[in-house]
Parts: structure tokens; C-alpha cells; sequence
């Protein structure tokens, strides 16, 4: 019973890095814009449809998924400049709104491009499973959470060690008065976008050899890193990442313990629960913004 | 320091001429024209509401007029964004300090420069000669600046506006909720400023510390400017209210 649990768990990580990648891209864009883009998850979508595509069409897989990366951060530009800077002086409601006909535009467009058709593609490598203290990864799962280490550490290291990053954190922290000393705010609202859509392409490129792809995979992986998000703190990034592996974890477990419909259902009653008991998420500080 | 100027000459450096600004919707200010020249301390006072903040934000680019022109050093500005302001060197000092309250003190001076795209080592020998006029940061330069005093915030404030070396530096009710001693700290340092030759447009309710450090002095009632003062009045008027308010 306990070596099963301990799968579940195990595959909860794999997803629960896929919802933290996701969550990411929420916070970066809540963070600067405080926006909350729910077309995040299509970012994902266009990432894994792009790779899968490519290579069907006989891309070597790295090439693909390069291209794939950029063809999701150029949807994410195209978002912002077609859909959020328009309506920038809108009100919050109005650009949820806005970010919801940009989700249902974007999985729209994916079913005129690539039909209702599930796609895959091929592991990044071969070999035999992951054994970890007994249960088992595919080692498609390594090049997952290779690459949350490797976003997250960036993520980190832009925001802790670079002027540009500082400058982010302050415009973050008091936008009209960072305005005062030329900190471009619109700039950084357009780079928001086009990272955190890279971000969730990226995600997509990766995981989309363990369960595959199809034009409406974006709605999953949207609620996930939203609850992801809100769950770890919509104003922290660690927060996203630890955010993320609960919310994998426990639907994994629930799912494989009561019966995969639950999955969600056990997501969305731990969101309520921290909703209830810790509004600013697990890490996010009480909300502030000047 | 690389602020240092020479002696206050009659080149304006801000002209403001007949600006309207309305708020939401409501005109908060009427027909103001001031001019400050290069290396001049210039105050604005009034009571509270007089529009005073409004003026500021209206040369900063955070509230722009709906009338009237503002130059800076001969262009025309009006309606300009505060980011390119900020290119221009226009420093402000904000009404409640405004610093960035998550990052450190040193990365709150750094962002002063954010506009100037000067080099690592230069901005270093700024931060330095911030820490000389304000040697109270040094023990935090580290430390977060939110977890600061508001006297420490107000010192960090300056010192940020000073980072971008400024062509004029605005400064909104700097003594605003401070002690006596640190006010006379503040102001200090702004006196030296002042003399350094820096530019400096003050918005002040305390007339006594405006008369300090000023050359000269618009009067703002109800959005409109009703009158200029020179120190010597300002004192006068200071000495007067406080007479009146001590029986």
C-alpha cells in the first residue's frame, strides 16, 4: 500500500512541476501587470502542439522544441499587445474577462490549426525507467523537473542579481513612482507576457511525450497552474513552485487512492481550504499593492 | 556627488505656464505659471488642499494637465510620460517617501539611476556620496528598506532622487510626519544640497523650514498661485502663526 502511494506521489511530482511552471507564469504576469492571464495554460497547449508537429513533420526533437518555445513566446507577445495593452486602462474585472476570451480565442485557433487529433511526441531520451526508493519515473519525468530547476533558478537569479530584475521588483513594488525614475513599466508588462508564455511553452514541450497532446489540453493545465498559483501565493514564486508540487501530489494521491474523478475535485477543496484559512496562498504576503 | 553645479544663474530650468489639472472631475488646479531658474531652491507653500501635490504630480508626468504648457530647460514637456522625464533628469522626492519597501537600501538608490544607464563603478561612487550626506544609512545600507524609520525612509528617498543626478529635483512635504530633530537632519541636508547648487522646487506646509533653505517662495491657495514671498516673509508668517496658535 505504502510502495503505491509512494507511485502516486511520484507522478504527482511530474505533473505538480508542469502546474509550477504554469503557476509561474501566472505570478510574473499578476506580479508586474496585476492581471490574472487565464489564457496562461494555452501557452502550454501551443508549446507541446508546436513540438509535436514538427517533429511529426520529421524536425530533428531539439529544433522543434526550440521552435516551439518561440512560437508560444510570440503568441504570448501577440496577447498582450492585441488583447491586454488596448484595454490597459480597464478595470481588474474587465481583463479577467479579457484574458478568458483570449483562453477560449487561443483554443479556438488551435482546433482550426491542428484539428480535434491527440499529437505526441517522441521522449527526449531513451533507457530504462527512474527507480527512486522504489517506484519508478519515466525518464521523460528527468527532463521535467530538469527543467523547473532550471527556470526556477534563473527565475531566482534575474529577480535576486540583476539590475533589471531589481528594477522589475521595484516597479512591482510601487509602479508610479518606479515610472519617476524611468523605469519602463509598459516594457516590462510586454515582457511578462512573452516570459511567461515562454515559460509555459517550454513547460508543454516537455511533458508533452508523457501523456501527449490536444488542442484543448490548455483548459487542464490553465486551472491547475491557477490553483497552483493562488494555492503558493499569487505574488510568489516560491510560492508557485511549492504551490505546484502540493497540488500534483495530493490529486495524484487522491486520484489514485479514491478514483481518478477526484483528482481535480481534491485540487479545488485544498484551494478552498487555503483560501479560507491563508488567503495570500502558503508564501504570498497579505496583498499590497501601492 | 557628481550634483555639483555652480551658483544659481537666470537659465529656467522649469517654466510652468497658465497649467490646468483636473482630477476625476474635478479642477484642482487654475491657471498656475512659476518658473524656477538653474541652481535655485524655490517653495511652494499653502495649506492643506491648496493643490500643492497636484502641481507636483502635473510636472512629473503622473498627472497631466488638461491646460497650459511646462518646459524643461527651454523643451516643451507637457503631457510627457514620467519615464521620459526621468530621461530628463527630473528627480522626484514623493509626498510619504514612496521608496520600493521590498528591496534593500542600496538597490532603492540604485533604481534613482535606473534612467542614467551610467556604469556599475559610477554608480557605486554615487551611492558613496550619498552615505557622506547621510552617513545614518550606512549601518543599513543591507537592510530592507521598508523596515526603516520614516526619518531613515525620507533620507533614502533623497538619496534615490540624488542617484539620478538630477536637473531639478521636486521634493513633496519632506518634514511630513517627522520628528523635530530628524526634520532639522533632513533639511540640513537639503541646505547643503541647496548650496551645492542643486535645483530644487519645495513643496512645504512648514513655513519655517521652507524659509530655511529657499531663495524664494510661491503661495498656493484653492489650485491657484495667490502670490510670491521672499524667506524673510515666510519666516515672518511662520513666527506669526506660531504666535497666534500659542495665544
Amino acid at each position: 500500500m505504502i510502495a503505491q502511494i509512494w507511485q502516486y506521489v511520484l507522478g504527482g511530482v511530474v505533473d505538480g512541476a508542469i502546474f509550477a511552471l504554469v503557476a509561474a507564469g501566472f505570478v510574473l504576469i499578476y506580479q508586474v501587470t496585476g492581471i490574472i492571464n487565464f489564457a496562461q495554460g494555452e501557452f502550454v497547449m501551443v508549446g507541446g502542439m508546436t513540438a509535436a508537429s514538427l517533429a511529426a513533420a520529421g524536425m530533428p526533437p531539439l529544433g522543434a522544441a526550440a521552435i516551439a518555445v518561440l512560437v508560444a513566446a510570440c503568441v504570448g507577445a501577440l496577447s498582450y499587445l492585441l488583447a491586454i495593452r488596448p484595454a490597459r486602462a480597464a478595470t481588474g474585472v474587465t481583463l479577467i474577462f479579457i484574458t478568458l476570451g483570449l483562453d477560449v480565442a487561443l483554443r479556438g485557433l488551435a482546433l482550426f490549426v491542428w484539428g480535434t487529433n491527440p499529437y505526441s511526441l517522441p521522449a527526449f531520451s531513451g533507457g530504462n525507467a527512474v527507480k527512486l526508493f522504489g517506484g519508478a519515473l519515466p525518464p521523460q519525468a528527468m527532463w521535467v523537473l530538469g527543467t523547473d530547476l532550471i527556470v526556477f533558478a534563473a527565475l531566482y537569479l534575474f529577480f535576486a542579481r540583476t539590475y533589471a530584475g531589481t528594477a522589475v521588483r521595484a516597479a512591482v513594488a510601487n509602479p508610479p513612482i518606479a515610472s519617476t525614475f524611468g523605469i519602463p513599466l509598459r516594457t516590462f508588462a510586454f515582457a511578462s507576457f512573452v516570459v511567461a508564455a515562454a515559460i509555459g511553452g517550454l513547460g508543454g514541450v516537455v511533458i508533452t511525450p508523457i501523456p501527449g497532446v490536444q488542442y484543448d489540453a490548455g483548459l487542464t493545465y490553465g486551472l491547475a497552474g491557477f490553483v497552483a498559483a493562488v494555492l503558493g501565493g499569487l505574488d510568489s514564486l516560491p510560492g508557485a513552485l511549492l504551490g505546484g508540487f502540493v497540488l500534483g501530489i495530493v490529486e495524484h494521491v487522491a486520484g489514485g487512492l479514491l478514483s481518478p474523478g477526484w483528482e481535480q475535485g481534491v485540487g479545488f477543496l485544498i484551494l478552498v481550504l487555503v483560501l479560507v484559512l491563508r488567503p495570500q496562498g502558503l508564501l504570498g504576503r497579505a496583498v499590497r499593492r501601492a | 556627488m557628481t550634483v555639483l553645479r555652480g551658483p544659481h544663474d537666470d537659465t529656467p530650468v522649469l517654466e510652468v505656464e497658465g497649467v490646468s489639472t483636473i482630477r476625476g472631475r474635478v479642477q484642482v488646479l487654475w491657471d498656475v505659471s512659476l518658473t524656477v531658474r538653474r541652481g535655485e531652491t524655490v517653495a511652494i507653500v499653502g495649506p492643506n488642499g491648496a493643490g500643492k501635490t497636484t502641481l507636483v504630480g502635473s510636472i512629473t508626468g503622473l498627472l497631466p494637465p488638461s491646460g497650459g504648457r511646462i518646459r524643461l530647460q527651454g523643451a516643451d514637456v507637457t503631457g510627457c510620460a514620467p519615464e521620459r522625464l526621468a530621461a530628463r533628469r527630473v528627480a522626484l522626492v514623493p509626498e510619504r517617501r514612496g521608496i520600493f519597501a521590498p528591496l534593500t537600501v542600496r538597490e532603492n538608490l540604485l533604481m534613482g539611476a535606473y534612467a542614467r544607464k551610467a556604469k556599475r563603478a559610477e554608480l557605486d561612487a554615487d551611492v558613496a556620496g550619498v552615505l557622506e550626506l547621510f552617513p545614518a544609512l550606512r549601518r543599513y545600507i543591507g537592510g530592507i528598506a521598508g523596515s526603516l524609520s520614516g526619518g531613515e525612509q525620507q533620507m533614502v528617498a533623497i538619496g534615490r532622487a540624488l542617484m539620478a543626478q538630477p536637473e531639478l529635483m521636486l521634493l513633496d512635504e519632506p518634514s511630513l510626519g517627522l520628528a523635530p530633530k530628524v526634520r532639522s537632519e533632513i533639511f540640513g541636508a537639503l541646505s547643503r544640497l541647496a548650496q551645492r547648487g542643486v535645483t530644487i522646487l519645495l513643496v512645504e506646509q512648514n513655513l519655517r523650514l521652507a524659509a530655511k533653505i529657499c531663495q524664494r517662495a510661491y503661495l498656493m491657495q484653492r489650485g491657484r498661485i495667490v502670490g510670491t514671498a521672499t524667506p524673510e516673509e515666510l519666516a515672518q508668517s511662520a513666527r506669526k502663526v506660531y504666535l497666534e496658535s500659542h495665544g
